[in-house]
């Protein structure tokens, strides 16, 4: 029975789009420019950021700002890795682990009742913690896995730089 | 096991981005500090200020030490501020006068405790710009996000106040004003105002 699942999944047009090369490729790239830009405002002022950080009182205060700038850099380093393909799978784990800590940040604030910006995208402000926050970082978090399960390295910088040095 | 070999990897990601954001930090000119002002030794007793503005001495008690006697007008609910006041973010002298006679009004004095105490406008709560950390806690237990809070400083120059409301909107405060003119303004005028206030 076991095989015959399989035999079915893998014969699933549904998943065979979804583990394609292409649609991870897009995936990838998706992924990369969003974190990219998440973290871009975050990366020119962390102090903003580390209020944000601040509001959802996790963290001693004096802690707040050097979580910023990790985190920040934490999440530019891992786009830019995305978008170029190199060490993808790795980036994707890393964006991955951010999330969940992201989900964990907000569901307590939720249970504790604070509205308060989320410190999302860029410094903006203007989205407030919920459950629809969660429901888009679940989303995000199957994005991250489907990249680091079915990422081949197709367009991607490691594997032109490979394959160059192997005709060198 | 891939995906704990990927976790792994993930992690050092990370590892390497606390490196250069450290040293990146470091070398702007504008980098902030790793550990907030707040932590830094400087003393975290919050300052002690009396009600907002109630106009009456018997009410110009102080509270407990430690903490922030923020309490608008008694009996008096914040009249919703015009869309454009909002927009616009600053208040002029008179219009000050008229939100606080009309209560429900938190008056923010962003300067050093130093200058807070020297005077300002009566009823003022002091929550140092650049002790924001240190006082985060108290102003957010002691003014409501959806109050109106006018934030000011010395004079019309300074900036304290426009980071303070910056920042104060960031926290999540959606009725943030300043009011430009600053304590230079007010004090020459005869409009309420505090003195030297007794610590506790």
């Amino acid at each position: 029975m076991a095989t015959d699942s399989t035999t079915v999944r893998s014969s699933n047009p549904l998943t065979a789009l979804l583990t394609s090369k292409g649609f991870v490729l897009v995936l990838r790239l998706f992924l990369g420019a969003l974190f990219v830009f998440s973290a871009s405002g975050k990366v020119l002022d962390p102090e903003k950021f580390a209020i944000a950080a601040r509001g959802y009182k996790l963290l001693p205060v004096a802690l707040t700002n050097l979580f910023a700038l990790v985190l920040a850099w934490s999440e530019l380093l891992s786009g830019i890795l995305l978008i170029l393909g190199i060490y993808a799978r790795q980036a994707a784990a890393a964006i991955l682990l951010m999330l969940v800590m992201f989900i964990a940040a907000i569901a307590t604030t939720i249970i504790r009742g604070l509205a308060i910006d989320c410190g999302c995208f860029s410094n903006e402000g203007g989205s407030q913690t919920g459950y629809v926050l969660i429901v888009r970082n679940l989303f995000l978090i199957t994005g991250c896995l489907i990249v680091m399960r079915f990422d081949s390295g197709f367009f991607g910088l490691s594997r032109f730089v490979s394959r160059s040095a192997r005709r060198a | 096991m891939t995906v704990f070999r990927d976790l792994t990897g993930g992690i050092l990601i990370i590892i390497a981005a606390g490196v250069i954001a450290i040293a990146q930090n470091a070398a702007r000119t504008d980098g902030i500090p790793l550990v907030p002002k707040a932590a830094d030794g400087v003393s975290r007793k919050p300052y002690t200020s009396e009600p907002l503005s109630t106009g009456d001495p018997a009410a110009a008690t102080h509270d407990e030490p430690g903490q922030i006697g923020a309490e608008p007008r008694e009996g008096a609910a914040a009249a919703p501020l015009a869309a454009e006041e909002l927009a616009s973010g600053v208040v002029s002298r008179d219009r000050l006068k008229e939100l606080l006679a009309g209560g429900g009004v938190f008056v923010i004095d962003a300067r050093l405790p130093g200058e807070y105490e020297s005077g300002h406008i009566e009823g003022a709560i002091n929550i140092p710009y650049e002790k924001l950390p240190e006082y985060y806690d108290k102003l957010t237990a002691a003014v409501p996000l959806d109050a109106i809070v006018v934030c000011y400083c010395q004079s019309v120059t300074c900036e304290d106040s426009e980071h303070l409301a910056r920042e104060l909107k960031f926290i999540g405060y959606k009725n943030v004003l300043r009011y430009t003119g600053g304590w230079d303004e007010w004090s020459q005028t005869g409009d309420p105002q505090a003195g030297s206030t007794p610590q506790n």
